[in-house]
């Protein structure tokens, strides 16, 4: 290179560079460096995770034989009673027992889980969080705490009996509070699993502490695609969204799957409107529709500019950022129940066209 | 990692303990510092009585001493635990402090004689030489950069006192590597051209960082289990950490970088009129004057 210095005399002449010195030292040198590439090659590489196909390997635990969706009932923060297995049934659930005055492995665990979920776009999920330290955890306390975590955590206690019932009817160690040091403060040794209750009512895995947001991130759309988890038998909702709606009236759409054999939306509800009503356009006109074929095999989107589902007596405004809760019916599969996230109208077309792209969600 | 922070330990490592205020004693960073400082200062004491020092001599004191604080500084509690063990932001800061401050001061504070000593006595110079090369220098520099910003990486090292002291290691001496062709203590072996420095300190220490910090900056999640799955350091979440990282990896070397590449301007700017005037080609003024004598003007008869 044009850079290299001239000779100087303050250069050491009394100790010229033995040729072989040089040798070794540069081998290593730029052995390293390629060693120093090749990891960074193969971690980019790596990186690419999310596009393979669905392997059988996942980031947490499997539980064999699965365990059902747990029954019991605490209390909400809202000092409502909860029942967990009739709130969450049919639904992709997450339920972890844990303390808010947790140093570390409660809020990273929810930290990561919730982030992950606010990124991935039209997953419905229910998170809910069920204390093990009732003392401190007020229903206040708890809700303050849930608030710093992206999206709605459901937050339950109870009393001591009632906690311990339900860890036990969710395979769970109770949990044992160490004693209190000088201050009176005390750790809560707990279960650290995220259980993860899938659309089939039953729990097929179990993640560890240390699960980080990109495990959710590459484990969550598998675990919707995983044949035979998802409820509906062989049809899956792979995406929900609603437009804004004002004035009790408003418009969702969504992206069915179906591999199985031929099937068909029946009809759509939802608590939170009076009616849902199936529209398809057909040329320029519009119709109300009975029934919407789901050919086996099928992918089938109800997408902006053509078919929807009709929202009238809203029960609320639908702003961007809530969510509507959606059942659909289907011909042969059971229903299925989605929480269809409200997005502006100008990203519903994009949600869609990602939704068609995703795993599992068909060419 | 550990479950809890020991009161006195070797090195800083990554931990799942809480983050507290406590300070902890890390002894090795000590004994470097004392090892350090102690054969230095040996070094010129038996420098001293021999041939006496220069007053180069004793500006590299003041240099090599500032050099080894920060290098302190960037290793011991708090900053050093932080950066292994809970920030990834600090970890990025701590980089820039072991290539940027610690390792040019330490070596600006290497007389030559010193260095010939050190060389001679490790059989180094070889090694020394091919330091020298900028596009070695270059290559080591940001190859050490980029390897120890690789997420998994970061995470195995991070996970012990040893790995972590081993990533210190490897910036200090990356970092003076990248250095010695500004600075070498041997004069003739820098590169002398104002121009080719300024462009090796760009493309050595300004143009690799950018790499690391897209690569970060852009990430839609945390990329480092470290400091991912690290206790909170006070409401920061690991996605702030993250895109403060980013944000130093791509600009947090301009200060220094750019007052570096200004001064090495000033420098050879005034260096220049300096042997302008000697050679007659200035006045005082700095204006420029003819090489010979003006020829009076022909009186007009
Ligand atoms: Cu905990």
């Amino acid at each position: 290179m044009a850079i290299d210095a001239p000779p100087h005399p303050e250069r050491a002449p009394e100790a010229p560079a033995p040729r072989s010195a040089r040798g070794p030292f540069a081998l290593i040198t730029v052995a390293a460096l390629l060693v120093a590439a090749v990891g960074v090659i193969a971690f980019l590489r790596d990186d690419g995770g999310d596009t393979r196909p669905p392997a059988p390997t996942w980031r947490g635990a499997t539980v064999e034989p699965a365990r059902s969706r747990p029954s019991f009932t605490l209390t909400g923060t809202d000092g409502q009673p909860y029942d967990f297995a009739a709130r969450t049934a049919g639904q992709l659930t997450f339920l972890f027992f844990g303390y808010t005055n947790c140093p570390d492995v409660c809020p990273i665990s929810m930290a990561t889980l919730t982030q992950a979920l606010h990124d991935l776009p039209g997953v419905g999920a229910q998170v809910v969080f069920v204390t093990t330290d009732p003392s401190r955890d007020t229903p206040e306390r708890l809700q303050e705490w849930l608030g710093h975590f992206e999206g709605k955590v459901v937050g339950l206690t109870g009393t001591p009996e009632q906690l311990a019932a339900a860890q036990q009817a969710a395979g769970a160690t109770v949990a044992i509070a160490e004693q209190p040091d000088a201050g009176g403060s005390y750790t809560v040794g707990h279960s650290a699993a995220m259980n993860v209750y899938t659309p089939d009512d039953l729990q097929h895995l179990s993640y560890p502490a240390g699960t980080v947001q990109s495990d959710w991130m590459a484990d969550i759309p598998r675990i919707l695609a995983q044949p035979g988890w998802n409820g509906a038998g062989s049809v899956r909702v792979t995406a929900a969204y609603a437009s804004p709606g004002t004035g009790g009236a408003g418009a969702a759409y969504l992206s069915v799957t179906n591999t199985g054999g031929d099937d068909a939306i029946v009809g759509i509800t939802s608590p939170d409107a009076a009616a849902a009503e199936l529209h398809v356009t057909s040329g320029t006109t519009m119709r109300e529709a009975t029934e919407l074929a789901l050919p086996a095999g099928a992918t089938v989107q109800l997408a902006p500019g053509g078919d929807h589902v009709m929202l009238s007596g809203l029960t609320r405004e639908l702003a961007e950022g809530d969510t509507i809760t959606l059942v659909v019916h289907f011909r042969e599969a059971p229903a299925t129940t989605v929480q269809a996230a409200v997005v502006s109208y100008d990203d519903l077309a994009g949600r869609m066209a990602q939704a068609a792209d995703a795993p599992g969600g068909g060419s | 990692m550990t479950d809890r922070v020991l009161a006195v330990s070797w090195w800083c490592q990554s931990t799942t303990a809480p983050w507290t205020w406590t300070p902890k004693a890390y002894v090795g960073v000590w004994a470097m510092v004392a090892v350090l400082l102690g054969t230095y200062g040996v070094a010129m004491r038996r420098r001293a009585r021999t041939e006496g020092l220069t007053s180069r001599d004793k500006r590299a004191i003041l240099w090599f001493v500032l050099g080894t604080l920060a290098l302190w500084v960037a290793s011991d509690w708090p900053l050093g635990l932080l950066g292994s063990g809970y920030l990834l932001s600090v970890h990025t800061t701590l980089y820039l402090i072991y290539t940027m401050v610690a390792a040019p001061l330490m070596v600006i504070g290497i007389p030559d004689w010193m260095a010939r000593r050190m060389i001679d006595r490790v059989r180094g110079w070889g090694a020394y030489r091919l330091s020298t090369r900028p596009w070695f220098a270059v290559l080591l520099l940001n190859g050490v950069l980029v390897f120890t910003h690789i997420p998994p990486v970061v995470d195995a090292f991070r996970a012990s006192q040893i790995g972590s002291f081993a990533l210190d290691a490897m910036w200090l001496v990356s970092g003076m590597v990248g250095w010695l062709p500004i600075v070498s203590p041997f004069r003739g072996d820098r590169v002398q051209s104002p121009v080719w420095k300024c462009v090796y300190l760009f493309v050595a220490f300004g143009l690799f960082p950018m790499l690391p910090g897209a690569f970060i900056t852009f990430s839609p999640v945390p990329l480092y289990r470290v400091y991912e799955l690290a206790p909170r350091f006070g409401d920061w979440t690991p996605e702030d950490d993250q895109q403060l990282a980013g944000a130093l990896m791509k600009v947090g070397n301009v200060p220094i970088l750019w007052s570096v590449i200004a001064a090495v301007f000033i420098k050879s700017a005034l260096e220049q009129s300096r042997s302008e005037q000697r050679v007659g080609l200035v006045d005082d003024d700095g204006n420029p004057v003819a090489a010979t004598p003006p020829v009076p003007p022909t009186p007009v008869s």
